[in-house]
């Protein structure tokens, strides 16, 4: 934490090199969130560029109160969420109720089975079909090794919700592996 | 009782990542274990990791270049208030104290031209240095 502190006491005194060091400490983590999150990966980078612009001009506002990756991917969180209310023109959360219940229903065709051979593949194919909270959850849990609690103050959900969606997406995740290699 | 088991496998997998030992109370499950532990493992792999976006260097180059037009605003703003608040003294100064202010205004100017000149020609110079000696090697020494 008092490196962190130091970090950005640099920064904004107004030392850009320090800030260059910060967004690559970071920049997996706001990346790898974006690119989840959005459907358009040409506007990953734009997005990102975003992230980072916020975070400079808002850092007088940072408190300490969490760790500094902890507001800088609610930053990102956030970012991503108006953008795709932006482009989807729908709120995240209506769109993401109506594909998880036709998620739970849809039958994949056996053509899109075969050629979906490589386990790999199909594991991100099915995770990126996940609404976005469920593979925000999961690529934060299982890429960044964040806890429930980071992730929690990450997405804005309590502890126990973001515990539920780990469990509910894996367990779909599951089924949905278990119905391809059964396939092949 | 399904969704039990799914989440005491998920659990105890997760256990297991953290150092756990295994446990053998899920006999039955071995099909389920299997799956999850495979899944476990896809989606703790990195697919398209950020190499190829190099967003730190363009970042620093748009933030630079914000501050510095910001900079040149509040430069031109402070030379435009010293050049209004001295026009408005003067016409307060011809308007209530006296009219014949501008005729000296205009006598000391065309008097003076030449250290006005050099003034304005060192505040020009200075401006210049600033931003290719000063700026440069800020810039320089954020690559």
């Amino acid at each position: 934490m008092q490196n962190e502190k130091d970090t950005v006491e640099r920064i904004l005194d107004g030392d850009l090199n320090s800030f260059k060091i910060l967004i690559k400490q970071h920049e997996k983590l706001v990346i790898g969130m974006i690119k989840r999150i959005i459907k358009d990966q040409n506007d990953v980078e734009d997005l990102c560029q975003e992230v980072f612009v916020k975070v400079f001009k808002n850092l007088n506002s940072f408190k300490f109160h969490s760790k500094l990756s902890t507001w800088i991917g609610q930053i990102a969180f956030t970012t991503a969420l108006n953008h795709v209310k932006k482009v989807s023109g729908k709120s995240h959360a209506t769109v993401d109720i109506e594909a998880f219940e036709n998620y739970n229903q849809t039958s994949d065709n056996p053509e899109s089975l075969l050629i979906q051979k490589s386990t790999s593949a199909f594991i991100q194919g099915e995770v990126s079909k996940l609404p976005i909270p469920y593979r925000t959850i999961l690529t934060l849990y299982h890429l960044q090794e964040l806890s429930y609690t980071e992730i929690g103050e990450i997405t804005g959900l309590p502890d126990g919700t973001v515990k539920s969606y780990l469990f509910r997406a894996r367990k779909l995740l599951k089924d949905k592996l278990a119905k391809h290699l059964k396939a092949l | 009782m399904k969704n039990k088991d799914d989440e005491v496998i998920q659990q105890l997998i997760e256990a297991q990542l953290k150092g756990a030992q295994p446990k053998d109370d899920l006999q039955e499950n071995l099909e389920d274990i299997g799956l999850y532990e495979l899944l476990f493992r896809e989606l703790s792999i990195e697919t398209d990791v950020a190499d190829n976006l190099d967003i730190a260097d363009k970042i620093i180059r748009y933030i630079s270049r914000k501050q510095y037009q910001l900079e040149s605003i509040k430069y031109a703003f402070v030379i435009f208030v010293v050049i209004a608040f001295f026009f408005l003294i003067t016409s307060l100064s011809i308007m209530f104290v006296d009219p014949g202010f501008i005729a000296t205004i205009v006598n000391i100017a065309t008097i003076h031209i030449r250290i006005i000149f050099l003034i304005v020609v060192i505040l020009t110079i200075i401006k210049a240095l600033d931003k290719v000696l000063i700026k440069k090697e800020q810039s320089v020494s954020t690559q």
